[in-house]
């Protein structure tokens, strides 16, 4: 008996759309030739293949970069989101100093600086430096910058409220913030309250501005970066252009910058491989695979200071109180199953806040974490204060499916040792309701973190004032860890903080509280490979913007 | 019929008021708090949390939920639908600067899916059962059963990134470069007609069958009018009056769909902005987006009912007899 017509019809239908769709996904291989090619390897390192020889650099051409989202205003003191880091840092403005590709600090504004003590730091100015207006910037701009941005409460007001007399400052704002001194044009003093050594690290993504078109920096941003600012389309493409001033002798390279705005990252690659944009800074570890092999890209994968990590809430939950049930908790987390289904392998374990990338990170003590072992996770609850078990809720990030997918890995072992997990997924406002108010019991979250070993604790560790939330909903207190987190940021020289640090690391992975961490977050980016110098790239989504060249 | 009109545009007040207070509402139950949205990672900071108050003070939401909403209705009587909170610019000067963007993606829709729509409804239904027709019918539940995101994604993978021949994504304004601007609009105007074509075709060929079927279209073909004249002056005119209104009716659908395109087409129209709003909790914005596409939608309904009665002899003569 032959099928009916229909059947037929369909099934042809259904094979066509098939035969486009898988058409589509083998991307044309391209004329471009291939002089650098990177490497997706599945730990945090960067491998760089040379197949051939690197030419001289080409002047000229227009570099696409697709940002997921629109710039809403110029100011950079109001935001630190990524795809504004990523146009200040290279683009329009320059810091006193940057980081390079292996996280070191890179002279930007500033040619050097001295660390006197731990309180003062001196930084020596560049001179023949110019503003897109043509005028000369000195150390006095810098002493601006800094008091504009304290007076003004932008976001790096906090870190700048450590310096002499900010606090005073921020409250009138005619007064001068005393501990920065200019010593002279090109060499400017900041002092600081309290000693105070990574707070160094923590000023690196403060751009120098110009006065003098302060009032206008909402849509027509002046920096001395390497572009200068032509034109902003809303929901469209940021224009930059060439600055031809630029203090670094024969750069930039490129005539034109387009930031081009396209919120879905599928769009985004689809974009990238027709041509229709350069790059991206943002790549999920899914699709990454989408390049596997493809020597018309190059994928960086970079050693990551982004933490995947679970929060919890310690006082007022009993149970967690109980530092066997989070050892039990830890114990379940299948870290080897969730790098590589969730993360396709990209990332690396951790158990402590220090990511592998930093100085200070102790790889003997961070391989004494918790491996998974449904037997341990087992003797761990059966010495605990809850030994047939408990129930707790896992809160995830429904614009992170990554998070929902951790929850379910864990939940498949918690169930086996008599831990009932209830996994909540909430919309990324609602989630973050939760997150600042401190009501959760377990909450995955990430986040990139300045590169110096400080923050990691200072930001999650810290005994935090009595009478705030924090405070009391936490409830973290541990106060020999703290008293080693004030001798680690006030002593200067390296291999006594080193060991500081050692301890702080030992520390976190006792305790397993208030954070579980669980990986480093890949951090990938991707550009044709017709784009030079994107291997400048690093976990802060910084690149060497004045470095970039196209092959023409 | 002056009448009629100006007693539609007095109903659209309640309807605008209603609306009004359903979103005013909603957006203030769902979770998330539009202040913190706006400080970031800068509101966990204990030392932030006076600042954060201030925030919420500037914003309004310190006072109680009516006493909010009467405020911003003693406002939007005088045309000031306040300002975005992210932003700090006013919402009307953002949808209007979005709108027409979103139109022109509308109106290629409307206008590509009837043009295809209308002749193979015809075709299929002159030929009912036939496997032209049954194709057609395939089409048409396919066009309505394919997700508008799967769809829009896989036409930029044929056409933009194997072929080459489509940008995969961006606006354009006409104005500015009228033929890259259809170019552009191609592909987010087929993905968003292949659910309007497989509507319209369903529905005109039920109707036009119908309508082939009657006495009248008997009579007129036993008087030896070809089969053009028939169908284009007797059934297509009976069968375009219940089609319009459901050309009218989708025109809401389209809206929604919208929404989606835009996001996955880089489209920067009013559907991208309200996502953007939501995802923010920018309820100032969120209002006036609701409330203006709502108005919008009342608008085309209106004058879906005005066109009904041009076409329609016998609701002429009975507004012509109630006139009198």
């Amino acid at each position: 008996m032959f099928p009916n017509k229909r059947f037929i019809v369909g099934g042809l239908f259904a094979l066509v759309i098939l035969a486009l769709t898988a058409c589509a996904t083998q991307v044309p291989s391209g004329t471009t030739q291939i002089v650098q090619q990177t490497v997706v390897v599945p730990q945090t390192a960067v491998v760089r293949e040379t197949v051939i020889a690197t030419p001289a650099p080409a002047a000229g051409g227009t570099f696409r970069l697709a940002i997921p989202s629109d710039i809403t205003d110029f100011d950079p003191g109001l935001t630190t989101l990524v795809e504004f880091q990523t146009m200040k840092m290279g683009g329009l403005w320059n810091t006193l100093y940057t980081w390079d590709e292996n996280l070191q600090m890179k002279p930007d504004l500033a040619e050097s600086w001295e660390v006197v003590d731990p309180q003062t730091v001196i930084f020596h100015i560049r001179p023949g430096v110019k503003f897109h207006t043509g005028r000369e910037l000195t150390a006095q701009d810098v002493k601006w910058t800094f008091e504009w941005m304290i007076k003004e409460g932008k976001v790096y007001a906090r870190e700048l409220g450590s310096i002499v007399g900010a606090a005073e400052a921020a409250k009138d704002k005619s007064l001068d913030v005393t501990g920065i001194e200019v010593l002279d044009d090109h060499t400017i003093q900041v002092k600081l309250t309290a000693p105070n050594v990574p707070w160094l690290s923590s000023i690196y993504p403060i751009p120098i501005l110009d006065k003098e078109t302060i009032a206008d920096i909402s849509t027509k941003p002046v920096g001395t970066g390497p572009f200068k600012f032509k034109e902003w389309i809303p929901n469209d493409r940021v224009v930059l252009e060439r600055f031809d001033d630029y203090w670094e002798e024969g750069k930039p390279y490129l005539d034109r910058v387009e930031l081009r705005v396209i919120p879905n990252q599928a769009t985004a690659i689809a974009n990238l491989k027709a041509g229709e944009v350069d790059a991206m800074l943002i790549l999920d570890a899914s699709q990454a695979a989408t390049f596997t092999g493809n020597r018309d890209f190059q994928v960086e994968n970079v050693p990551s200071t982004d933490l995947i990590m679970v929060h919890t809430v310690i006082d007022s939950n009993p149970v967690l109180q109980d530092v066997h049930a989070r050892r039990a908790l830890a114990y379940c987390l299948d870290k080897d199953t969730i790098n590589r289904t969730v993360f396709f392998g990209l990332g690396q374990e951790q158990w402590s806040p220090i990511p592998s990338s930093f100085w200070a990170f102790n790889p003997e003590i961070d391989a004494q974490g918790y491996p998974f072992s449904v037997e341990k996770a087992k003797e761990e609850l059966a010495q605990s204060k809850t030994p047939d078990g408990f129930d707790i809720t896992y809160t995830a990030n429904a614009g992170i499916q990554a998070s929902q997918d951790v929850g379910a890995i864990w939940k498949s072992c918690l169930d086996q040792i008599g831990i009932n997990m209830n996994i909540e997924v909430l919309e990324s406002a609602a989630w973050l309701e939760k997150w600042f108010g401190y009501d959760y019991q377990l909450l995955y979250n990430s986040g990139p973190l300045p590169p110096d070993p400080q923050r990691g604790f200072t930001t999650f560790f810290t005994p935090q004032v009595e009478g705030t939330p924090r405070y009391a909903k936490v409830g973290w207190k541990n106060p020999a860890m703290y008293e080693l987190m004030i001798k680690a940021a006030t002593t200067v020289d390296q291999a006594e903080r080193q060991k500081y640090y050692d301890e702080l690391q030992k520390m976190t992975i006792e305790e397993v509280a208030p954070i579980i961490y669980i990986q480093q977050n890949p951090t990938l980016g991707v550009a044709s490979s017709k784009v030079h110098g994107f291997d400048s790239f690093n976990s802060l989504r910084l690149l060497d913007w004045s470095n970039l060249w196209l092959d023409q | 019929m002056g009448v009629y009109i100006l007693r539609r545009l007095v109903h659209l007040i309640p309807i605008l008021l209603v609306i009004s207070a359903m979103v005013f509402v909603l957006t203030r139950l769902t979770p998330g708090d539009p202040a913190l949205m706006k400080m970031g990672a800068q509101a966990t900071l204990p030392e932030n949390r006076e600042a954060l108050e201030r925030l919420r003070a500037e914003m309004g939401l310190d006072k109680p939920i009516v006493l909010q909403y009467f405020i911003w209705l003693g406002n939007a009587a005088t045309g000031n639908l306040g300002n975005s909170y992210w932003s700090g610019r006013p919402v009307m000067d953002l949808i209007l600067g979005r709108m027409p963007a979103t139109l022109q993606l509308m109106v290629t829709t409307i206008i590509l899916s009837l043009v295809i729509s209308v002749p193979i409804s015809i075709i299929a239904a002159l030929r009912p059962g036939s496997l032209l027709d049954k194709g057609l019918m395939l089409f048409s539940v396919m066009g309505q059963a394919v997700p508008i995101f799967w769809l829009g994604l896989a036409l930029i993978l044929l056409f933009a990134v194997q072929w080459r021949i489509l940008p995969a994504s961006g606006y354009v304004p006409f104005a500015e470069d009228p033929l890259e601007s259809i170019r552009r609009s191609l592909l987010p105007a087929i993905v968003l007609s292949t659910r309007e074509i497989a509507i319209f075709t369903k529905f005109l060929r039920s109707e036009l069958i119908d309508v082939l079927n009657q006495d009248y279209i008997r009579s007129a073909t036993a008087k030896g009018l070809t089969q053009t004249i028939v169908v284009r002056r007797h059934a297509m005119k009976n069968s375009l009056i219940p089609f319009i209104t459901v050309v009218g009716l989708e025109v809401g659908a389209l809206l929604s769909g919208v929404v989606i395109v835009e996001q996955v087409f880089g489209w920067s129209g009013v559907g991208w902005l309200s996502v953007q709003a939501v995802l923010n909790r920018d309820y100032t914005l969120v209002q006036a987006s609701v409330l203006i596409v709502c108005a919008i939608f009342v608008f085309v309904n209106l004058f879906v009912d005005i066109l009904y009665f041009y076409l329609n002899p016998r609701l002429r003569e009975s507004l012509s007899q109630t006139s009198t």
